[in-house]
């Protein structure tokens, strides 16, 4: 029950190593693209900024979310999403260095030109400027900020406590009730922001929910490979093949949700054919078209099979191929959000694409390790400790 | 082994055994009726008799008799449709949702609200099929190969696919409601006393002897029909919000639908068996099965809906306002400041702002102010779909034929008919069926019984490395 994460070494000179060739490719991509072609690289940062702080989003959301919900089976391996909820703030400065920088390049409404002649725009003035478009990302990303890392230090506090003190899981019941109502405007706001923006004349209301299932599954993908790795690596004793199966259960429900919402967004705007919405799906269908119906395959059909039975849910090779397909996946789902209105036909699969996502692997793995080295691997003292250890299904 | 928390609250009070659970339940069913109750269903059934009359009404002189006109040729009928088909959601939701999710509470009101659920699905049918004015035509629905040559339904009308939709989720329902009840309809069979019920009562068990092989067929199907119903559940909000946003209608054709849909659904199914289980525990003595526990849990539920339909009207707002989109704006201001700004401030006051008095613990463990609450939250989803389809419609593209829609009493008589349809059958049920699972509560009784707690508290307080915990062997 007291064991502890070693960070060895070797996992350090992985997670370096890979944030050495993900600089190479940015640097490399700064070089190579010029002129125009410089979006790519900018859309690249937008699109792994938002994937990966999204991971770390979603991790926090599973902690505050299990909490409310009064949650007993995740206790055991808590300490995985809590770590990967560490790394949310460091995600949210690189992202929020990247819309400094890059604003220009990727948004279209921040041109003051193009919104001048532009009726459309002109009306969206209001609330697309760049003041409020940072007073917002401050606001709700700072208040999540903040109630993440109190979520960390309660749970860390709770370890010191005297056994049957529930005074830090009450603690902890409060902050994660502050978070969610922040978390449930965060998902709309952002997802308006950062990426519906990006076509500043298309909208659709169900786009706040859509990019919602679309990190939401993928955290949990990631909080399943790290709960396994920390597993075959012999720690986690008391975690076992029915905490692998719930979390099994997630992925494919959530799997299953994201398509739910998605195939309504597409489905709606297919049938009502409005121009002013169906372009959205013209700009992601012609060129695109392999990649829109590979998401279909990868987030719905695999996840859908591969996870059917109660067997495939409780097998580890299983569970971490299916994350891995359901991380690609997403992936490219966000690709396929954001590419098309930044860079359109001209976007590529090259050494930018495949090398800057190891920058911030190596720096989620870093983050991650560094937290899950600092704290026992197992919570102690909390309620729920007994029933997560005894879980079954 | 199995292990439940200490700092989860017991589930059954009163120290009770598994004979005591039995007893308890079959008492209503056992006893005679009493006054209060001859009185109350006395007029629940003629009310809904005079809803039965207006009905036929409608039929002989046509729907001419409603206040339905060129521009709102949706009115009432579709409103109280999508709000039954909506408090139909709870049932199966407490059953296979709830289910998947381990949650043990729901064992005390699932079978009470699948009950609820198959009779406002039928409440809800009666709208479409008399909206059709020539309902002796209602076979035209089915596709099956006919003489009326190449006529054939219309499989992209999405009022197909709700035909289709909703008589799936009524049969699922039904057939999980009654898999359940067998085993339980099965104990009053072997309690009672008159030879008349004795034979009633054997013929709804089929014949259940409770024996290993029953329990194992009887496990394995409601699992199937679990299965089964957990996408039901979800599905059929969502093809009824189809049937609006599929369409050019500003205010109607919105991506969000469906899963607000299914949310507002979810609201008003958990306010409807709130209404009608604070009764029922009173009237019917269950405290001890219906617990604060349990009452604190559906308001969780209902705040959690709550604020997801209120974050969706928040978006569509938004949105409308940011799409640019002169018509959509105009939906919108129109609802809002409109002349049925009632309804739209109605709906915000009790579906969004009054809930959110749930976040604070003691209101949500109060009785009086759920009840209270419970009542609203039915008011504010009915105002909801009044909202969503008569002012989105009663000022179309056309200025020339806007028009304003007041409903008959034709159509009022109609409405309050199905709520005595409603409110006769779930009486009928809860004075002849054990409105509690009991073979199902018996499962959970030696974790969550407040003896059984106890002394399983105390018993781990002798073993120092399971701090604070319950443990079953």
């Amino acid at each position: 029950m007291n064991e502890t994460f070693n960070f060895t070494s070797r996992l350090k000179t992985i997670s370096i190593v890979l944030m050495l060739i993900g600089a190479a490719s940015l640097a490399g991509g700064f070089v190579v693209y010029s002129g125009d072609e410089i979006n790519r690289v900018w859309a690249n940062l937008l699109l792994d900024s938002v994937f990966f702080m999204g991971i770390g989003m979603g991790a926090a959301f599973f902690i505050a979310a299990v909490y409310l919900a009064w949650g007993g089976f995740s206790v055991v391996f808590k300490r995985v999403p809590e770590a990967i909820s560490q790394w949310m703030p460091i995600a949210a400065l690189i992202l929020l260095l990247v819309l400094i920088a890059g604003h220009g390049n990727l948004y279209h409404w921040t041109h003051h030109d193009a919104m001048e002649h532009d009726p459309i725009l002109k009306g969206k003035e209001p609330y697309l400027n760049l003041p409020f478009f940072f007073i917002r990302f401050a606001f709700f990303v700072g208040a999540l900020v903040i109630c993440t890392i109190f979520l960390r230090k309660t749970s860390l506090k709770e370890d010191t406590m005297a056994a049957g003190d529930t005074s830090m899981y009450k603690r902890s019941l409060v902050i994660a009730s502050v978070f969610i109502p922040f978390f449930a405007v965060y998902i709309l706001v952002t997802a308006w922001d950062w990426l519906m923006s990006l076509d500043p004349h298309w909208y659709s209301t169900m786009y706040g929910w859509y990019s919602f299932a679309s990190f939401w599954v993928t955290s949990i993908a990631v909080i399943t490979l790290f709960t396994i790795y920390l597993k075959k690596q012999g720690y986690l004793k008391e975690v076992n093949v029915n905490h692998l199966h719930n979390l099994g259960i997630m992925m494919f429900a959530f799997s299953i949700f994201w398509t739910y919402v998605t195939f309504c967004q597409f489905m709606l705007i297919w049938y009502a054919n409005i121009p002013e919405e169906t372009i959205y799906f013209q700009h992601r269908y012609g060129h695109y078209k392999p990649l829109f119906y590979g998401i279909f395959i990868l987030n719905f059909v695999l996840p859908f099979l591969l996870l059917m039975s109660r067997d495939a849910k409780r097998n580890m090779n299983r569970l971490i191929l299916v994350a891995c397909i359901i991380i690609v996946g997403h992936f490219i789902d966000f690709y396929l959000m954001i590419m098309p209105a930044t860079i359109g036909d001209n976007n590529g699969f090259g050494f930018l694409e495949l090398g800057l996502p190891c920058l911030y692997i190596g720096l989620l793995l870093y983050v991650v390790f560094s937290s899950l080295a600092k704290a026992p691997l197992v919570p102690k003292n909390h309620p729920f400790l007994q029933e997560s250890i005894h879980n079954s299904l | 082994m199995h292990a439940e928390s200490a700092v989860r609250a017991p589930l059954i009070y009163g120290n009770k055994t598994y004979h005591q659970i039995t007893e308890d339940i079959c008492r209503p069913i056992e006893s005679k009726p009493t006054r209060l109750f001859m009185i109350t269903i006395t007029f629940t059934a003629l009310l809904m008799t005079w809803g039965l009359f207006m009905i036929g009404w409608t039929v002989w002189f046509g729907i001419g008799e409603w206040g339905l006109n060129r521009t709102v040729d949706w009115g009432w009928d579709i409103t109280n449709f999508v709000w039954w088909i909506g408090i139909g959601h709870a049932g199966t939701l407490i059953s296979a949702i709830l289910l998947l999710f381990r949650q043990k509470w729901r064992m005390a009101i699932n079978r009470a609200a699948e009950a609820m659920t198959i009779f406002a699905v039928i409440c809800a049918g009666l709208f479409p099929i008399f909206h059709m004015g020539r309902v002796w035509l209602i076979f035209y629905n089915l596709p099956y190969p006919n003489s009326r040559g190449p006529l054939w339904p219309n499989y992209n009308s999405p009022l197909m696919w709700d035909v289709f939709a909703i008589s799936t989720y009524f049969t699922v329902s039904l057939l999980f409601w009654y898999t359940g009840l067998i085993p339980d309809l099965a104990t009053v069979r072997d309690r009672a006393k008159k030879k008349l019920s004795k034979f009633i009562y054997g013929v709804l068990s089929f014949g259940w002897t409770g024996s290993a092989k029953h329990w194992q067929r009887h496990e394995a199907l409601s699992l199937v029909l679990a299965g089964i119903s957990t996408p039901l559940v979800l599905s059929v909000h969502t093809i009824v919000s189809f049937d609006f946003a599929t369409s050019v209608i500003p205010g109607w054709h919105t991506t969000i639908f469906p899963p607000y849909f299914v949310a507002g659904a979810i609201f008003s199914g958990f306010a409807m068996v709130l209404t009608l289980m604070l009764v029922a525990r009173k009237v019917m003595n269950l405290q001890q099965y219906i617990t604060l526990e349990h009452i604190e849990s559906m308001n969780k539920i209902i705040v959690l809906t709550g604020s997801i339909v209120g974050s969706a009207y928040i978006t569509e707002l938004f949105v409308a306002w940011y799409s640019g989109n002169i018509y959509e704006q105009y939906a919108f201001s129109n609802r809002a400041l409109g002349p049925y700004w009632w309804a739209y401030w109605g709906m915000m006051t009790c579906n969004v702002i009054s809930p959110q008095l749930f976040w604070v613990r003691s209101l949500r463990r109060s009785v009086w102010f759920t009840f209270f609450m419970s009542i609203i939250i039915n008011c504010g989803m009915w105002f909801e779909r009044f909202v969503i389809i008569v002012t989105s419609i009663h000022r179309d593209f056309l200025p020339s034929s806007w028009s304003y829609y007041t409903p008959t009493y034709v159509e009022i008589s109609i409405f309050a008919g199905t709520v005595g349809l409603f409110l006769t059958a779930f009486m009928l049920f809860a004075k002849t069926m054990p409105v509690i699972a009991m073979a199902e509560t018996k499962h959970i009784l030696r974790i969550s019984g407040d003896a059984q707690k106890k002394a399983a508290a105390a018993h781990s307080h002798s073993h120092e490395d399971l701090p604070g915990s319950i443990q079953v062997h």
